[in-house]
């Protein structure tokens, strides 16, 4: 994956620094320039937060650790550093809602599902027949994306 | 299937097994197992503090949890003790406490009707393999002929699998009359093999397949 240098200065500061460093690349697959790619993905909410979507619910396993001020580790059940795997920069999103389903048993964290598309202005991407990987720009805006209204919600 | 050790409890080193729910990448609800082929059912409550609640499980259990027939809370609550962890930064720095299953927070736990659906190849190969095990671990099998009263009396044999009764009971000779007073479920289960369903209707909640013995009203 060659891609202008510049392109990296969009990405947030971790990814952006890993990349100038060529610690790792993206992923053979990666697509830079594609079709939008509808996608649902889950977020924390609370019942009653009817709050827009936004960056921060894209945030990557990598900017979470940071924005929480947690060491960046490898936690239970994880079988790679995430900090030296490129995957763990992106955002995941599921192409067909279904595969959340297992997720939304679980009560901790509180969560919702958001939908809408995943388009290549916000970042590249690389997908699986189900799974989206999306390392989104810093300055993404996600707020297309929209809440999906729960079983309770009126 | 995986060399990564996720907790020691006690003396007991538990390596993922399969990682059954992730969120954001990170595993929320997984299997492992320790050097003596003993599984648990993990479970993470507090992705931020990495709290987990940990317990003991079956392999029968796991199968029926991919058979829909236990749900992912189910299988946590059949449990008489549990395990909570709080990591630290190494295995080593773990806060690990054993607790009765009445202590556990219920609003921590999968929600009711919670089954688990396979969803993956990943997870159909899983399961497939769990069932692999049992089928090749003969001790897992049981013969139920002559040694029981109750048996001999009904001239039956029965030979189950414990991962899924209703699928492999087979009865031979049955006597009718005598059976009729037996109230089980794995018999309800039987009706197409038999030629008149109507004596075999069970009380729900009722068995006669308990410890591995056959017992009858």
């Amino acid at each position: 994956m060659n891609k202008d240098e510049g392109i990296y200065l969009k990405f947030p500061c971790v990814l952006r620094k890993k990349m100038e460093e060529h610690v790792f690349d993206f992923p053979t697959q990666t697509e830079f320039e594609y079709e939008p790619i509808w996608g649902y993905r889950c977020i924390e909410r609370e019942q009653d937060d009817n709050t827009v979507v936004g960056r921060n619910d894209f945030l990557s396993n990598i900017e979470d650790f940071i924005q929480k001020g947690k060491k960046i580790k490898k936690r239970r059940g994880q079988t790679t550093e995430p900090e030296d795997d490129i995957n763990y920069y992106g955002v995941s999103l599921f192409k067909n809602k279904e595969k959340l389903v297992n997720i939304m048993h679980l009560p901790r964290p509180t969560k919702k599902i958001c939908c809408g598309y995943v388009f290549m202005d916000g970042g590249p991407q690389a997908t699986d027949d189900q799974h989206v990987n999306w390392w989104l720009y810093e300055d993404a805006d996600v707020s297309r994306f929209t809440i999906e209204k729960g079983e309770n919600d009126e | 299937m995986n060399n990564e050790m996720c907790f020691k409890i006690d003396s007991k080193e538990l390596f993922l097994e399969q990682v059954l729910v992730e969120y954001h990448k990170t595993p929320v609800y997984f299997v492992c197992k320790d050097n003596n082929e003993v599984y648990y059912v993990v479970l993470c409550v507090d992705i931020d503090d990495e709290k987990y609640i940990v317990v003991e499980t079956e392999i029968e259990r796991l199968v029926n949890l991919f058979r829909k027939k236990i749900t992912m809370r189910d299988i946590i609550l059949t449990e008489l003790k549990y395990w909570e962890i709080i990591a630290g930064d190494n295995l080593s720095d773990d806060i690990c406490t054993q607790l009765d299953i009445e202590q556990i927070n219920m609003d921590d736990l999968p929600y009711n009707n919670s089954y688990f659906i396979v969803l993956s190849k990943e997870h159909q190969e899983y399961f497939e393999y769990l069932k692999d095990v049992i089928m090749s671990n003969d001790t897992e099998w049981e013969i139920l002929e002559a040694p029981n009263k109750v048996i001999n009396e009904l001239d039956i044999q029965i030979s189950y699998d414990r991962t899924n009764i209703s699928e492999y009971v087979e009865i031979k000779n049955l006597k009718t009359d005598v059976i009729k007073s037996i109230m089980v479920n794995a018999i309800l289960e039987c009706n197409e093999q038999i030629s008149d369903s109507k004596y075999y209707e069970g009380r729900n909640g009722t068995t006669i397949l308990e410890n591995n013995h056959l017992i009858a009203t």
